[in-house]
Formats: C-alpha cells, sequence, structure tokens
C-alpha cells in the first residue's frame, strides 16, 4: 500500500488506520500521505470524531498487528493444500525411508549388535516416529497456532462463556482428527494424500483460531 | 350469555396495549439516513439481534430499526465537504451483551457492506457490492449476486441463493448451503454439513467431520476439490460430466454409481482409489477423503433441468 498525493486511501483503509488494525508499514504510509493531504486528513479527523461517539465501546477486536503481520506471513506462503510443497515434504519422506532401510540393513548384517526391545507403548501426538513429512507441517503450523493460542487465552475473558464453550468444541473435533492422521503418517511416512490431509486439517484449526481471536468482546 | 360479553374483546385489547407498554417504553428508535457513492462502504457491529440489508437503486444509505433503549447506538457518515459519503460506521452495544434490536440497512446496490455480530439472523438481498457477514451463532442469508462475499460463522447456519463470482463460506459447526454456482468459492467447516449445487469454475469443499453433499456439474477447464478426514462425500454429477476424476480414502469406502468403473484398493492395501476420465475430460475433480465414505452418482432429472 502506497500512497501519493494523487492516490487516496479507501475509506476502508481509512477505517482500519483509526482503528489501529494497519501494519506498521501500512500506517506509516498512510501518514506520510495524511501530512501531506489536507482532505484525507480531514475525512481522518471526521472518522475519529465519529468514534469519539462509541467511546465506551471495545477499541480492538483484533490481536495486536505485531502478531497478526507474523501469521500472515506465515499464512501467505502456504496454500491449503501445497500440493508442490506436499511432493517436496513426501520425496524428503521417501529419503528418509531409503536411508533408514540403508542403515537398517546395516545393523542387520551386524547380528551382534542388533538389540531386542519392546515395542514401545502407543507414540503420544508429540512427533515420536513422524517422518519428516509431517514434521515440517507440525512445525510449519504449530508456530502460528501457538501465537494464535495465546492471543485466543488473552481475549479469553472478553468472550462469552457460550462462544468459549463453541470454539473448545470444534477445536477438540480437529485436534482429535489431526492425531489420528499423525498416527497414520507415522505408519505409512511416504503417503503424501495423508500429508495433504494433516495440513487440511491444521488449516481448519488455524482458521478457527483466527476467527475466534477476532470476534466482538462479549460475544 | 352474561351481560359482561359485549365488553369481553375491549377488555383484551386494553390488557394487550398494558403488556405491549413497557416493550414500546424500552426500545429506542433507530433511524439515520444520507446520500452516498454508488460503491460507498458501510461497517455496522455489535449486538443487534437482526439485521436485513436490502440493496437498493438509489445513491443513498437508510438505517432504521430499534434497539433497547439500555443499548447504545453510535456510529453515522463519513461526510466530506459537500458530495456524498464514501461510507458510514455503526455500532450496537448493549450492557448486558444480549442481542436484541432489529435494523434494516438499505445500501445501494454496488456499495460493499461489512457486518460482524454475535448470535444474529442477518438477510441480505439485493447487494451486487460486496458483502462480508461474521456472526458466530444465528443464521446468515444471502440472496442475489454480490460480486464478493464471505460469510463465517461458529456454528450459525449459512444460505446463499444466488451466484456469487467468488465466495468464501466457513462455519465451526453451522451448516453451509450454497445453490446456483460460481466462478471461484470455497467452502469450508468442521463439523456442519455442506450442501452445495450448481455450475462452477473452480470450487472447493473442505471439512473435517461435517458430511459433504455436490449436486453440479463444474465447466471445462474448471475443479472441484474436496478434502475430508471423516465426512460422508456425495457427489452428483451430470450424466454427460467431462471431467478427470480422482478419488482416494485412506480408509473410507468409494461407491461409484456414476458409471461402471470400480475401486481399486489403496496403497498398501489401505482404503480404496478410483480413477477415471469422463467424457473427454477437461475439468478436474479431486477428492481426498482420511475415513469418510465417498459416493459418486449421477444427477437427477429434477437437478438436471436446472442447468
Amino acid at each position: 500500500m502506497t500512497h501519493d498525493n494523487q492516490s487516496h486511501p479507501s475509506f476502508d483503509e481509512l477505517n482500519d488506520f483509526v482503528d489501529d488494525r494497519l501494519t506498521p508499514a501500512g500506517r506509516l504510509d498512510l501518514e506520510t500521505h495524511l501530512a501531506l493531504c489536507p482532505r484525507c486528513a480531514g475525512d481522518r479527523d471526521r472518522l475519529e470524531l465519529l468514534l469519539d461517539q462509541s467511546r465506551s465501546l471495545a477499541a480492538e477486536v483484533e490481536p495486536p498487528a505485531e502478531i497478526w503481520s507474523g501469521v500472515h506471513q506465515r499464512i501467505a506462503g502456504r496454500s491449503p493444500l501445497g500440493r508442490r510443497r506436499s511432493w517436496l515434504l513426501a520425496a524428503a519422506a521417501l529419503l528418509l525411508v531409503a536411508v533408514s532401510s540403508a542403515v537398517t540393513a546395516l545393523l542387520v548384517r551386524r547380528p551382534q549388535t542388533v538389540a531386542v526391545r519392546q515395542s514401545a507403548p502407543a507414540a503420544p501426538l508429540a512427533g515420536v516416529g513422524l517422518p519428516v513429512a509431517a514434521r515440517a507441517v507440525d512445525a510449519d503450523y504449530q508456530a502460528v497456532i501457538r501465537e494464535l493460542d495465546e492471543s485466543l487465552a488473552q481475549r479469553r475473558a472478553q468472550l462469552a462463556p457460550e462462544t468459549i464453550a463453541k470454539v473448545e468444541a470444534s477445536l477438540r473435533v480437529v485436534d482429535e482428527a489431526i492425531g489420528e492422521a499423525r498416527h497414520a503418517l507415522a505408519a505409512d511416512p511416504a503417503n503424501r494424500d495423508l500429508v495433504d490431509l494433516l495440513a487440511a486439517s491444521y488449516e481448519r484449526k488455524l482458521e478457527l483460531l483466527r476467527r475466534a481471536s477476532e470476534l466482538l468482546p462479549a460475544t | 350469555m352474561s351481560s359482561s360479553a359485549p365488553y369481553r374483546p375491549l377488555l383484551f385489547a386494553w390488557f394487550a396495549i398494558l403488556a405491549a407498554a413497557p416493550y414500546a417504553a424500552s426500545q429506542q428508535v433507530v433511524e439515520s439516513r444520507r446520500a452516498v457513492t454508488a460503491t460507498a462502504s458501510v461497517r455496522i457491529s455489535g449486538t443487534f439481534a437482526e439485521l436485513r440489508i436490502r440493496g437498493w437503486n438509489k445513491d443513498s444509505v437508510v438505517i432504521t430499526g430499534s434497539v433497547p433503549n439500555d443499548a447504545h447506538f453510535a456510529g453515522g457518515f463519513l461526510a466530506p465537504a459537500g458530495g456524498p459519503s464514501p461510507g458510514a460506521k455503526f455500532f450496537v452495544e448493549s450492557p448486558t451483551g444480549v442481542p436484541a434490536g432489529t435494523l434494516e440497512l438499505r445500501v445501494p446496490v454496488g456499495a460493499r457492506v461489512w457486518a460482524k455480530a454475535g448470535s444474529a439472523t442477518i438477510d441480505a438481498e439485493g447487494v451486487t457490492g460486496g458483502l462480508d457477514l461474521n456472526v458466530i451463532g444465528g443464521s446468515v442469508h444471502v440472496t442475489g449476486s454480490p460480486r464478493e462475499l464471505t460469510v463465517e460463522a461458529m456454528d450459525g447456519a449459512i444460505t446463499v441463493e444466488g451466484a456469487a463470482p467468488w465466495a468464501r463460506l466457513k462455519t465451526a459447526s453451522g451448516n453451509i448451503t450454497l445453490g446456483t454456482g460460481s466462478e471461484d468459492a470455497a467452502v469450508t467447516t468442521v463439523s456442519g454439513d455442506i450442501h452445495v449445487a450448481g455450475r462452477y469454475e473452480r470450487l472447493r469443499l473442505s471439512s473435517v467431520t461435517g458430511p459433504v453433499a455436490f449436486n453440479g456439474d463444474i465447466v471445462r477447464g474448471g475443479s472441484l476439490d474436496v478434502d475430508t478426514h471423516s465426512g460422508t462425500v456425495d457427489l452428483r454429477f451430470p450424466p454427460k460430466l467431462s471431467a478427470d476424476v480422482d478419488i482416494a480414502t485412506m480408509s473410507g469406502r468409494i461407491e461409484n454409481a456414476f458409471n461402471k468403473r470400480s475401486p481399486i484398493p489403496g496403497r498398501e492395501g489401505r482404503g480404496e482409489e478410483l480413477a477415471f476420465t469422463a467424457g473427454t475430460g477437461g475439468a478436474r475433480i479431486y477428492v481426498r477423503s482420511f475415513k469418510g465414505n465417498v459416493k459418486l452418482s449421477q444427477l437427477s432429472q429434477i437437478y438436471l433441468k436446472t442447468f
């Protein structure tokens, strides 16, 4: 978003400006324009006057801009079912399988070094036994999800208990699906469809958290 | 018949007036209007219970209705010196947070409307500009063909009757119904039902546990992408479908009643796969399900008449 004197900001952009919803760069850009353009500065003043009448209302309905800038950057780089990337991840998983097989073969050829172990109990969801593909997807999403989780936790007191209950019920559904997809991937690490489905479930979770973090206070 | 019988209707009317009086007194009237540009941007948010949005062939915005007396209604029009206003912004807040009040918002057909509420019923009709509607509960109903349509809800239901060229519909557990068709539509839910009908160029349907039903056609060169974790997928196409079909489940079953092709076992015997070219191909139909069953069949004659 760049504004010179000929290209005036839209009403939406001005709204976002007075609502403090622009990125720091966007805000700076608009401030520069407002300093040079009396017409837009007047619009801004009138809009702020309008909002003064609503001072009792919560001014902020979204997480702070610094959180969003990071979130948006991560989301922007990912398509819902990033097939191209999934192929790369699947290729990486295949490579891992090949390396694992080679190591196993080496160990089998040296029977004196092979130790018999009891099979481990069912792996928790903390990544044990996950293939490279799933770990990469996990890492990508978990960071964003953690930020949104924190943002939602901060706004929790502002939301109605029934709304929180609705959000948490849906999050449980998604988490269960994510858990199943991860376990399936541990058994079939090179399955690119599984990676895509896991990514799709993560997308649903991300959307849900984003929406929850944007809800109006007291709703 | 007793002698008091003729007075009974009057008595009832009197009691009715007495009963309604406190309600009428507890409401404040909302009325605001102003000339705006044809593509004005209008924002409204807060704790209203019902909002009707109507596009009309006038370059003015009118908001009317009533909200409880203890609610705070604020906002107004962006007012440049002379000339029509490019936008307006309204806010309703009730001290209890309980949704209340009914509003009707009339906007130029080409306006862009942004509405956000808690639990509310939003009904929009006749707007060809843009609609961005967001509720938690309640419902959203859109009629007409907004150029850009975004609707998000938690457990609220979304119904769209009309052909928005670009549509994004999302819920957590609310049901979504989209009819008629679109150039580019994406419908996503966690556990709600998805019902989509019509002719589409690019369509993505995505759910976690919610069932997905599609009755329609994909234009040549277009695409339909469906993904679900455990929702059932029911796809019905015209018998003369021209598309490359690629369906796979990780553990669900595939039932093909569209043609005689049989699904085959999936990778390492898990799930099923079905791939074929219908007609001369050209469109792409790609379905992935973790454990939901997938059914493919032909559209009934009733649906075919709508294309």
